[in-house]
């Protein structure tokens, strides 16, 4: 009879089957959520897309002195350069490789000046910088919305990041203060879509790295 | 007199769950520490913080668990662990700092005698 009993009992503060799943659920989210982490991270090779809408936040470009304000036209918001040398920061993910930057402005450029865009690559405020853009004498693109882009390598440019993030330049030479002849042809941009090409252990493995200098790779 | 609005089994499962997330957004904050954008590319630290303090409300009105252990050798490892760890993150996070290797020691030895005092206090209510 006691015996019963206790057995009942001890049914009674046994755990319940649906509370034990729920523990073993629970623990394994948070494990996923390390794996998950660890391998993005570490393991795999993949692409990090970051689309900076331009037109949507006066945050993106620096010093605010050489933008406009917002404009809409034809459903498309956009902020000019009025100065020339105007810079813009993006995160860049661990394990990155290459660096694409891909942006959207309107070609209102005079015949012959050029568009480019910068990385930093010291700490001394050094950029390495790529033509994206020229203009001829006679631009069938004149005030046509182009999209252009250029990439850049983190090792072989040895750009320089500071807390995670590169810090670019969008230059149209045009628009420097002493050139009164073209310093008041605006270039409206849209959106900066920079594109990380993210290296992970597996790959760099593949491609005959050393173990240590794969995970000094994806980890820097 | 205690109010508890979850009790027994189901009170069990929210502190156990409350942990569970403790130490799974402890450990990510650590990684986030040392190697920044290692979780904030992929997850809102904010929002597990936001979870984790709705689970520890929920936690607070639960029935606890009054049996109480003693401390074994297990405990004194963790705890050494977990003074080894708070030295090292200390100590890359200030490197930069003349103290440096004051405010890391400093540091460590404060984890090392909360975590005594709390195994301690264990103790003495058993």
């Amino acid at each position: 009879m006691i015996k019963e009993e206790i057995k009942n009992f001890e049914k009674y503060i046994e755990e319940p089957k649906h509370i034990k799943i729920l523990k073993i659920a629970t623990t394994a989210i948070a494990l996923t959520l390390i794996i998950f982490l660890t391998y993005n991270n570490l393991l795999a090779s993949k692409e990090i897309i970051y689309v900076y809408d331009i037109g949507d936040s006066n945050d993106y470009l620096s010093p605010s002195d050489r933008i406009s304000k917002k404009t809409t036209e034809e459903n498309t918001t956009y902020i000019n350069l009025t100065g020339h040398l105007v810079y813009f920061w993006t995160n860049i993910p661990r394990g990155t490789k290459t660096i694409e930057v891909e942006i959207s402005f309107k070609d209102n450029f005079p015949a012959k000046s050029t568009f480019n865009i910068g990385a930093r690559n010291n700490q001394t405020w050094s950029y390495q910088y790529n033509q994206i853009y020229e203009a001829k004498e006679k631009s069938m693109n004149e005030k046509k919305w182009l999209t252009r882009s250029t990439k850049f390598e983190k090792n072989e440019d040895s750009l320089y990041l500071e807390d995670r993030k590169l810090s670019l330049f969008l230059n149209a030479e045009h628009l420097r203060e002493d050139l009164i002849e073209t310093n008041s042809k605006e270039i409206p941009i849209d959106y900066i879509k920079i594109t990380a090409h993210k290296s992970g252990l597996i790959e760099r493995i593949k491609n005959k790295e050393s173990f240590i200098e794969a995970l000094k790779g994806v980890l820097s | 007199m205690e109010k508890n609005l979850f009790k027994s089994h189901n009170a069990n499962l929210i502190n156990y769950t409350f942990q569970i997330a403790l130490a799974t957004y402890a450990t990510l904050l650590i990684l986030e520490e040392i190697w920044k954008g290692f979780v904030s590319t992929y997850i809102n630290l904010n929002l597990a913080l936001l979870l984790i303090t709705i689970l520890g409300i929920l936690s607070i009105f639960s029935e606890q668990n009054k049996t109480k252990k003693i401390p074994s050798r297990l405990d004194y490892l963790i705890i050494s662990i977990l003074t080894i760890l708070g030295f090292m993150v200390t100590k890359s996070k200030t490197a930069s700092l003349d103290f440096s290797l004051e405010v890391s020691l400093f540091s460590s030895i404060l984890i090392a005698i909360l975590c005594l005092i709390i195994l301690e206090n264990n103790e003495k209510q058993n």
